[in-house]
């Protein structure tokens, strides 16, 4: 249960002040979980632990014990989400996909980023007279350095926002893992097949035309994306608070 | 303690028992259910409210929220048209068990 080493933290942790107004708010935290209870859905039960806390309090009973007493009469939260999810299905699926489209736009905008930066270090370089096997070395390090900068402020982040990060099939981890490593092999095998087939100028001409065309596609995806992350966001049943 | 399943069960007629005397809230709901029963109907509390989301779809019942005495807010049930057709069904169909199993086990007290 997700609550045990809370209750045990109040019980053993006894130099600790409890706030009963913080403790509320973390109970109704540990309720957002893949959309199975909506915002209206979480305010009804904290209507209900609030009148079941006052009502305990009234009864003699501290304001940590009363609040103790009535979480474990409400349930787990766990199993609140599972019975809640039965009747959220949908909900549920959105709040997956909006956060399929949050992680995809995320992952997009970093890559393109590091792209730009690499592209506009690339043109100094070359203008600055340096090799180009040395400027390829250098190029490599500086994306490899601001991939690393860009997950180092994302986990970061994801720990102040105390996510856990749960639910992501192994499956999922496995299938992401394999596209993100096939992909670049198979894209630099098809650029040496390339450049060694064709001659330079053909090359440099086609790379410039795809790089059109993959631009126009780019803004045309993110575009889409947007569109249904606007259009998901909508939804009451979708909550980020 | 009656068993969870038959708990689980009744809940929907039972809240429609609540309700049928007027509008309530989930939590006077649990406690006028578990009064009533003398503490012998009793479940995990949270439990309620995905049933009471549930026959509110079905237009059973009907919500709002509305300040209570007490200046909170509250999210108040009351039982609709569709809603009283069908605690009669339910009613019929409860007291055909109850008397079938009124018929066996009540005899009992006459035979002795």
């Amino acid at each position: 249960m997700a609550g045990g080493s809370q209750y045990t933290r109040f019980i053993l942790g006894s130099e600790k002040v409890f706030e009963l107004e913080k403790e509320i708010k973390n109970w109704k935290d540990a309720l957002v979980d893949d959309g199975a209870i909506n915002a209206e859905e979480r305010r009804e039960l904290e209507s209900h632990l609030r009148e079941s806390i006052t009502a305990l309090h009234s009864k003699g009973l501290n304001e940590q014990e009363a609040f103790f007493v009535a979480t474990n009469r409400l349930g787990p939260p766990s199993d609140l989400q599972q019975e809640f999810a039965k009747n959220n299905l949908a909900g549920r699926w959105r709040y997956r996909l909006f956060w399929m489209l949050v992680g995809f736009l995320s992952l997009r905008a970093a890559g393109s980023t590091v792209a730009a930066i690499t592209k506009v270090m690339g043109v100094v370089m070359a203008f600055s007279g340096l090799s180009g096997s040395i400027s390829g070395i250098a190029l490599l390090v500086i994306t490899v350095t601001f991939w690393i900068g860009i997950f180092t402020i994302g986990f970061r982040k994801r720990q102040r926002l105390g996510w856990s990060g749960e639910g992501l099939p192994l499956t999922w981890v496995v299938a992401l893992g394999a596209v993100l490593v096939i992909a670049p092999v198979v894209s630099t095998c098809g650029l040496l097949v390339q450049s060694r087939l064709v001659d330079a100028s053909w090359f440099g001409e086609a790379a410039l035309y795809s790089a059109y065309g993959g631009f126009a596609l780019n803004l045309l995806i993110v575009a889409l994306c947007f569109t249904i992350l606007l259009k998901l966001n909508d939804r009451d049943a979708l909550t980020l608070n | 303690m009656v068993a969870k399943e038959l708990v689980a069960a009744s809940t929907k007629p039972l809240v429609l028992g609540v309700l049928s005397n007027g509008e309530s809230y989930g939590y006077e709901i649990i406690r006028q259910i578990r009064d009533r029963s003398g503490g012998q109907l009793e479940w995990s509390e949270g439990m309620l409210y995905p049933v009471l989301h549930r026959m509110e779809k079905e237009k059973l019942i009907v919500s709002s929220w509305k300040v209570g005495e007490n200046g909170r807010k509250r999210k108040y049930y009351r039982i609709s048209a569709s809603g009283k057709r069908s605690m009669a069904v339910e009613r019929k169909q409860w007291l055909a068990v109850h008397n079938t199993l009124d018929s066996f086990w009540g005899a009992k007290k006459c035979l002795s």
